[in-house]
């Protein structure tokens, strides 16, 4: 799952704070475009709508925000055109699901399945996809002098690159505004009960339609986020599963921001960890390793699915009662 | 709720309900797929190719020829079945997306036990592996099962998560327990006495004469025994099934096991009839395809195969245009997922316009 | 209470005295070829409570909706004093000082009571934080007597809390017209006496014009200052001050003359059939009670009392916490759909559309709905029993092509075909019109005559007083002592409040 350069380790590496300190940091920056895409399907998903297309927004974010930093060069131009095409793609998703009704799963199914097809076409057309892709602009690393030195914490905290201070700041900003503001009561409503939002005057669809939006562009930031701030160049399928990832930690963090986040950098911790103990010469294979973040995210459904926390009417389309 | 109660319903203008419906569900796929192919135009052109040609190269290759007749019923074997179980499932309204882990393991649970078994003739050893292939998907299917049925887990997302494991666990396997110790590449021994006779003018293995005994058995128990009835109440009103029919977890359950043993049979198919061996390219994509060719197929066995013909003559086709002027295979599978989009908004479309129709023959009915 | 009795009197309601609120003038609706509302004039008036009354299906409804805006008429028009009134949605209905609580409550269960309050204001006080919300909140309450905590969640408040928070979340608009879409559907006796008596307040203190919707004559006389008869989307008799009008004569306009009385000749009670023992399910705490051959026992009570616990446990969908259920001397408890049915219990759900109806499925495979063998075979009986139910619709056309009262008509066929030895029927003529109602509770009474037995479960009193060998009530989980005929509708009504 991960594409960190690590450097091979030995047995006795596991006990020292070095070793620690790196998976920490390895972990924050593996759990920042996971937690950013997580909580934007949160948004979606409250609203009503599940987006199982998150898989394909998140790639087509990250073959946006790639394209475009490449031609541009600049990093900051891959983030924006990630967001846009996420809320392009979403958009999209949101006019077949909200206003047209399509079932739910099977527009979120054919569109992730459409975005890894064309986005590994246009990936070929344009770069090649051959098996040294060319490489996006990095962007810059930002070490504040002191506080990085903070054992354990400190690298993880202090010296990440700037796109990744980007998106922890999103992600702060999005759940301090949604516990205060007056649109979290809508989207819930409408979500929840959505002839109550509807005798509110709300417009149910056109709010599902916003946050489906909203949540898609947070989906295609965070494929952006993926390839232009941590791998550097586009693959095909180069997402290997982490919208699904992303879809569970919403259900496993009971469509809160606070639970989600926690639930993204555990899973980050865990994915840096067993990275690095795949360079371990350990008795595990290290295919075992490779999979086991999915087991995890498999036993950690088992905790949220059944909790009354799921927005009420989720996937199902809102029809005023005396329309067709 | 206020009802009010209207003179008898009015006779019905023109064609039948039922006509109306099975028009509407023909009907809405093929226009999906001319929809889409025509969208494939627009980007074979961008891609630089005159669209005419290259749909020409393909059309002819999978149609005309007879190794693209082969080629195309060959593919469809794998995908007809998966997709049957699957489109069972759907009509059931069970989701399983994960018919490429379950089809893996079947494939890995035969050679496992048949590799070790190895002078047994072919007319042992076939049965058994299909048994293998089968139990080893059921197996896989019915831990999202488990999970739906026990914690309420959604199995869209489970039997996704099972396919990221399978595939680890498949390249474990044929690197290491069922390694080849011949070969230098990751992958098992060749099947062996188990390979698929072939028969037929077309050289095809027996494995495509399952299919025509599954697609009609299938269609049949849909449509006349009480367990097709079940699969179509589950689907269309899950709650009614559990106060007078079966427990909660009987359906999904059932429905995944079947899904799961179908994608397994052709994970054992695939391997002794296709690809003699077990590798990391075992499961080829055929679990994700299957899904669409169930979905263009209306989730009908007998749909199912003519989607399953349509869309491998179409990935056959894409192939040969490949081979001749470089049109990466992604523009047609790209073009294959946009049918599944179509097609669900055709329906979306279709039902509101029968809803409006049929609301305007009877009566009101206010909340 | 400081209502004002000369209005109640209809002494002094001379229609001259009150300003004109609200005008309509011929309006109608028309649902494809149904007729929801035809032709109805009415004026709704500052200072007084109109009443409208009428069964369901009567019209009140769709009248209530486009008064309010969820709805516009096919024709006519309505007038807010000189001006032309015509709301597209709520929001514009509310903005000309119009505000309805629905029988059915717009309130999100999740949130708090505050924020449920937020939800419906207009765009300019969406800056008002939930504090604000929640001290405006107690304010409205304190000038109603009521007292709700904002901070509580929808969803732990009572039925009857909840009526009153839908009502002062209206009055948060400061309405001058106030329309109440059967206000008291859900109430016991007594919580509608006080709700009435704080609407009585609210129109002498502020002079609101307010519209009742009703179909319980009681409310009509004890609240009401003129009243309006709706039957069929008709006005059966113009609005007129209730002092003038005489009980029985009103009682026979709403309900009109098709509806047959019903017929019963009480049979001989028989051995037990179902005896249920010290049953506990999740919100039912405690219920004991048998039912014999040729019995119909009422269970009285309002909703959220337990009552679909209940009926879940007895069709095996709630394991049974604790206690027994026999049928035959078998044991029921958490047992398969089939073998419940097989043992000839039949269930007519409270929630037909969720339990009893797969909706995209022919009508005629929904007569098989439990009753299917291996192999399915075309059901020669079909055509005949949607017939002797004369259930209007297609045997080959969906069942969500039918009507509430079809379908449930549709869902009683089936339940009754095979001979059941026991019916749960639980709330079983909700929703239906007055032919339709009438008609399954004689069917219901025919098959106790004939030495069935039938678990009656309803919120509505007057039903059970009908029908019932003898009532139950059911209250906070538990059900009370059996009550004998000749019913005391004053006592039971107060046990149904919790009073006994």
């Amino acid at each position: 799952m991960s594409f960190d350069p690590v450097p091979v380790l030995a047995q006795s590496d596991i006990v020292t704070l070095t070793f620690w300190t790196a998976v920490l940091a390895s972990g924050m920056r593996l759990a920042v475009s996971t937690g950013v895409a997580a909580i934007g399907e949160m948004i979606t998903e409250r609203s009503g709508v599940l987006n199982l297309g998150l898989e394909g927004v998140m790639l087509a974010g990250g073959f946006a925000g790639f394209a475009a930093s490449f031609e541009s060069g600049s990093p900051w131009v891959g983030l924006l055109a990630g967001l846009l095409a996420g809320a392009f793609v979403g958009a999209g998703f949101a006019l077949l699901v909200v206003y047209l009704r399509v079932d739910q799963v099977v527009a979120g199914l054919g569109l992730t399945l459409f975005a890894i097809a064309f986005t590994s076409f246009l990936n070929r057309e344009i770069y090649g996809g051959g098996t040294s892709p060319p490489r996006a602009p990095k962007p810059g690393v930002v070490e504040i002098p002191v506080l990085k030195e903070i054992p354990l914490l400190g690298e993880s905290l202090f010296s990440q690159n700037v796109v990744a201070y980007v998106a922890i700041g999103v992600v702060v900003v999005i759940a301090v505004a949604l516990r205060r503001s007056y649109w979290t009561i809508v989207i819930d409503a409408v979500g929840e009960t959505p002839s109550a939002a509807d005798a509110a005057g709300h417009s149910v669809r056109l709010v599902r339609f916003a946050a489906t939006v909203i949540g898609s562009a947070l989906g295609g930031l965070a494929g952006a986020l993926l390839i232009v701030g941590q791998l550097g160049f586009f693959n095909s399928n180069i997402t290997a599963g982490r919208g699904w990832i992303a879809l569970a930690l919403v259900i496993f963090g009971r469509w809160r921001p606070g639970l989600i986040v926690a639930g993204a950098l555990l899973f980050g911790v865990l994915d840096a960890l067993q990275f690095r103990f795949q360079t371990l010469d350990s008795a595990v294979p290290f295919e075992f390793l490779i999979a086991l973040p999915f087991v995890v995210t498999l036993l950690a459904l088992t905790i949220g699915s059944r909790s009354a926390a799921a927005p009420s009417a989720l996937t199902i389309p809102f029809v005023r009662a005396t329309e067709d | 709720m206020t009802t009010i109660d209207a003179r008898p319903a009015t006779p019905t203008r023109g064609l039948s309900h039922a006509t109306r419906a099975r028009i509407t569900t023909v009907l809405t796929p093929v226009a999906s797929v001319m929809a889409a192919l025509l969208v494939g135009a627009v980007l074979i052109a961008f891609a630089g190719e005159n669209p005419v040609d290259i749909y020409r190269t393909m059309f002819s290759e999978a149609l005309f020829t007879r190794s693209g007749w082969r080629e195309t019923l060959l593919q469809a074997t794998p995908l007809a079945l998966i997709a049957v179980g699957l489109g069972l499932g759907f009509r059931a309204g069970v989701w399983n997306i994960g018919a490429e882990g379950q089809l893996i393991v079947g494939a890995v649970l035969s050679i496992a036990v048949i590799g070790s078994v190895n002078d047994a003739p072919g007319i042992v050893l076939i049965p058994l592996g299909l048994v293998l292939g089968a139990v080893g998907g059921a197996l896989w299917a019915s831990i999202a099962g488990y999970l739906a049925v026990r914690h309420g887990v959604n199995t869209v997302i489970s039997t996704l998560l099972l396919v990221f494991i399978a595939e680890p666990l498949l390249n474990w396997a044929v690197r290491s327990p069922l390694k080849d110790p011949e070969s230098f590449l990751p992958q098992s021994r060749v099947i062996g006495n188990a390979t698929l006779p072939q028969m037929g003018f077309l050289d095809l293995h027996i494995g495509f004469l399952l299919v025509l005994i599954v697609v009609p058995v299938a269609s049949y128990v849909l449509r006349r025994t009480r367990f097709g009835f079940l699969i179509r109440a589950h689907g269309g009103n899950r709650f009614a099934v559990y106060a007078n029919e079966t427990r909660e977890s009987v359906m999904p359950m059932a429905m995944l096991v079947l899904g799961g043993s179908l994608a397994g049979i052709a994970g054992f198919i695939q391997l002794a009839g296709v690809q003699t061996r077990v590798g990391s390219g075992t499961a080829a994509g055929f679990g994700f395809t299957a899904i669409i060719v169930a979905i263009l197929g209306r989730n009908d066995p007998v749909g199912v195969l003519i989607a399953a013909v349509a869309l491998s003559a179409m990935l056959v086709g894409a192939e040969a245009a490949q081979r001749d002027s470089g049109l990466p295979v992604a523009l047609v599978q790209s073009v294959q997922a946009l049918v599944v989009i179509f097609v669900a908004a055709g329906d979306a479309v279709a039902s509101r316009v029968s809803a409006r129709r049929a609301r305007r023959r009877s009566r009101a009915v206010l909340p | 209470m400081d209502s004002s009795p000369r209005l109640r009197s209809g002494a002094v309601t001379d229609a001259s005295e009150h300003r004109v609120a609200l005008r309509v003038r011929g309006v109608s609706r028309s649902f494809a070829d149904v007729r929801a509302l035809a032709d109805v004039d009415l004026d709704i008036r500052y200072g007084e409570v109109l009443a409208v009354l009428g069964e369901n299906g009567a019209g009140k409804t769709t009248l209530m909706r486009i008064l309010s805006g969820l709805d516009q008429p096919t024709s006519g028009e309505l007038y807010r004093g000189e001006e032309r009134y015509a709301p597209r949605a709520p929001r514009e209905a509310v903005e000309h000082g119009v505000a309805l609580v629905q029988q059915h409550f717009a309130l999100v269960p999740t949130m708090t009571a505050a924020e449920n309050l937020l939800l419906f204001r207009a765009q300019r006080d969406r800056r008002t934080s939930r504090e604000q919300a929640a001290r405006d909140l107690r304010t409205l309450g304190a000038d109603l007597g009521f007292d709700i905590d904002p901070g509580a969640r929808v969803g732990d408040l009572s039925v009857g809390e909840r009526q009153r928070l839908e009502l002062l979340r209206a009055l948060d608009a400061d309405p001058e017209v106030l329309l109440l879409d059967e206000p008291t559907a859900v109430l016991t006796d007594a919580e509608a006496d006080s709700l009435l008596e704080v609407i009585r307040r609210l129109v002498a203190d502020s002079g609101r014009a307010v519209v009742l919707i009703t179909h319980r004559l009681r409310e009509v006389v004890t609240g009401a200052d003129r009243v309006m008869v709706l039957r069929n989307g008709e006005v059966v008799s113009p609005a007129a001050a209730v002092g003038e009008r005489d009980a029985d004569q009103l009682a026979h306009e709403m309900v009109g003359a098709e509806v047959p009385a019903i017929a019963r000749h009480n049979a001989a009670r028989g051995e037990v059939l179902v005896s249920v023992d010290g049953l506990a399910a999740s919100r039912l705490r405690h219920a004991d009670f048998q039912v014999h051959r040729g019995e119909i026992l009422g269970i009285a009570g309002v909703d959220g009392n337990g009552q679909v616990a209940l009926e879940s446990a007895m069709v095996g969908l709630l394991r049974p916490e604790q206690g027994r259920i026999v049928v035959h001397g078998k044991e029921l408890g958490g047992v398969r759909p089939r073998e419940r049915i097989a043992d000839g219990v039949a269930y007519i759900p409270s929630d037909r559309h969720e339990r009893a109806v797969v909706g995209p499925m022919r009508c005629d495979e929904n007569l098989l709905l439990g009753r299917t063998r291996r192999r399915l075979r075309p059901d020669p009986g079909a055509a005949e029993v949607m017939a002797a139910w004369s259930v209007k619709g297609e045997l080959d056309h969906p069942a969500d092509s039918l009507s509430g009262g079809n379908a449930q008509k549709l869902v009683c066929a089936r339940e009754l075909r095979d001979d059941p030895r026991l019916v749960l029927a639980c709330q079983p003529t909700r929703g239906l019109d007055p032919g339709a109602a009438g008609q399954l509770r004689q069917a219901l009474l025919d098959f106790a005559d004939a030495g069935g037995g039938v678990v009656w479960m309803s919120a509505d009193l007057d039903e059970l007083l009908e029908v019932a060998d003898r009532i139950r009530v059911m209250f906070h989980g538990r059900l009370g002592e059996a009550i004998e005929p000749p019913f005391d509708r004053g006592s039971i009504g107060l046990a149904m409040a919790g009073v006994s």
